[in-house]
């Protein structure tokens, strides 16, 4: 029964704008990166390029797109009130809110994906346009790297969908998601920003002394989330 | 037969729901649709029909009473029925045929499913259209074609004539019509417009503020008790009529036909033949559903 909800849901995502965000969010990130490498002056390793994606997108464009696709999906089913439709369905609750946690999970690991390619080729194009060079690049370390991130972003992710789905206005999920981000900003390096769910991904790849303590709290409070979620919106009225 | 195949297509007993306090939306309701009829739902904005419909599809939980859907609990039965509620909740950005494919897919139904449906509710040739594009009218035959999806048993739909123009009025009438036709349905139609409701249902149920008034087969509600009587000569008819203590109404518009209080056709029939007047009209007077509707509210004002 769960994989009807979720093959809907990705049927959903045709021509819609989750999917545009979804390829936007990375492609920005690294169209910037790019730029400020060809601005550069500074000769380096073009490793350090893979870095400065990667720490563009755990501090500052993961927990805005987080909080942008949970709004999209949610709203997706609030604007239409497709849940008068939807939750009359035989076995639609709990499927349907299980099938939206997972479609936004493949959907963020689906981001990392087009930040992974995205990310190889600003290299090579920075490489071939920049003639002082060296070192390579390691698209298997990234890809291990940017896992872990989206791994230990589902706290997150779970937190943010929760609410979205929960409220008809798109305005306390983005009130959250956007507060949030701006707290991991400016509490980055304190002792206790690891046990802040919208820091557990940039601290997979800023302290790695620590990236199984955020990894476990990211993914293991991610799934006690959606869990949790699932239950309290199963039980709601709509 | 067991008792499922007997069971009236919905029941309710004692259905009680309230929203924060506030007084009951709806009281103690308890109503029965019978199988392949058309239920005519009614009552003002506000008294009641959609809360009752949510907690029967089970969009809302009770706080009392009980639901039963073709005699079997509403969880077992929810694959017998399809509904529109409130708005027709489509998604804008994909085509019509896209949006029926998503619930096709849920119901885990085969493809052929969505051109019957689109063919019932003549739309086949919009179905590649994006929805947004679509007239309200369209939208709401789109939201039926979904809700057919599977071919349901009972449909429950809320307000289907909603903020449609005259011909959508007259071609949601018209689908509404075909539907019990085409095989083993029952139609639940919620609505604030009596005189459409009229033209389809074959069954009442009439509520207010969230208490059910009145509920019967409408054939039975719109046999008055008085007669139609016109004559060569309404006048003397009237006097004929007076002199036999029968209460009798002269309408204001001339030709119109009087109408007699109190006695059977059969006496009134004689009464002009014994007068010699020539008979031109005999007949029941009907009574309209608006003209019941607002008896019964003000019987429990």
């Amino acid at each position: 029964m769960l994989h009807r909800f979720v093959i809907a849901e990705f049927l959903k995502l045709r021509r819609s704008l989750t999917l545009f965000l979804c390829v936007a969010a990375p492609s920005c990130v690294v169209a910037l990166n790019t730029i400020m490498w060809l601005r550069s002056d500074r000769a380096a390793p073009i490793g350090e390029f893979a870095v400065g994606a990667s720490s563009l997108w755990a501090f500052g464009m993961l927990p805005l797109a987080i909080t942008a696709l949970g709004v999209l999906l949610a709203q997706m089913e609030h604007v239409p009130r497709s849940w008068l439709h939807i939750l009359t369905l035989p076995g639609a609750r709990p499927n349907v809110f299980l099938a939206k946690a997972l479609v936004m999970l493949v959907l963020i690991a689906f981001m990392s994906t087009v930040l992974w390619v995205e990310t190889l080729l600003g290299a090579k194009l920075v490489d071939l346009l920049r003639d002082d060079m060296s070192g390579e690049i390691y698209p298997g370390g990234l890809a291990a790297l940017l896992s872990l991130m989206a791994a230990a972003a589902t706290l997150a992710a779970m937190l943010q969908l929760w609410v979205a789905l929960r409220f008809k206005s798109f305005v306390p999920p983005l009130v959250l998601g956007i507060s949030a981000t701006f707290i991991a900003i400016a509490s980055t390096s304190s002792k206790e920003a690891i046990y802040f769910p919208w820091l557990m991904a940039a601290k997979i790849m800023s302290e790695p002394q620590k990236q199984q303590v955020a990894l476990t709290l990211g993914s293991v409070g991610g799934v006690l989330a959606l869990i949790l979620m699932v239950v309290h919106l199963s039980r709601r009225e709509a | 037969m067991d008792d499922a195949d007997i069971s009236p297509a919905l029941a309710t007993s004692g259905l009680t729901k309230s929203f924060g306090g506030r007084a009951p939306a709806v009281d103690d309701l308890s109503i029965t649709v019978p199988r392949r009829s058309v239920y005519g739902f009614l009552g003002a904005n506000g008294a009641g029909k959609t809360t009752t419909l949510k907690l029967v599809l089970g969009l809302a939980r009770p706080d009392k009473g009980t639901i039963r859907l073709f005699g079997e609990a509403p969880g077992v039965a929810r694959g017998k029925i399809g509904s529109l509620i409130e708005t027709p909740s489509l998604y804008d950005h994909l085509t019509g045929r896209e949006n029926l494919d998503i619930s096709r897919r849920l119901l885990g139904l085969p493809a052929s499913e969505i051109d019957r449906v689109l063919e019932v509710v003549s739309l086949s040739k919009a179905a590649s259209q994006r929805v947004a594009g679509y007239s309200l009218g369209m939208r709401q035959r789109l939201a039926i074609a979904r809700a057919l999806l599977g071919s349901p048993r009972l449909l429950i739909l809320d307000e289907p004539a909603n903020g449609l123009d005259p011909d959508g009025i007259r071609d949601m009438r018209s689908l509404l019509r075909q539907l019990p036709e085409a095989g083993d349905v029952t139609l639940i139609v919620s609505s604030h417009l009596l005189s459409e409701v009229e033209l389809v249902a074959s069954h009442v149920g009439l509520i207010h503020r969230g208490r059910l008034l009145l509920e019967a087969p409408l054939a039975d509600l719109s046999v008055g008790d008085a007669v139609e009587v016109s004559t060569g000569d309404n006048e003397a008819a009237a006097c004929l009529l007076g002199e036999a203590n029968l209460v009798c109404t002269t309408p204001v518009g001339h030709g119109e036909p009087l109408i007699v209080h109190g006695a059977p056709p059969e006496r009134i029939a004689h009464l002009m033949l014994d007068g010699g007047l020539d008979l031109t009209h005999l007949a029941r007077r009907r009574n309209a559903l608006e003209q019941i509707y607002h008896e019964q509210i003000a019987r429990a004002a």
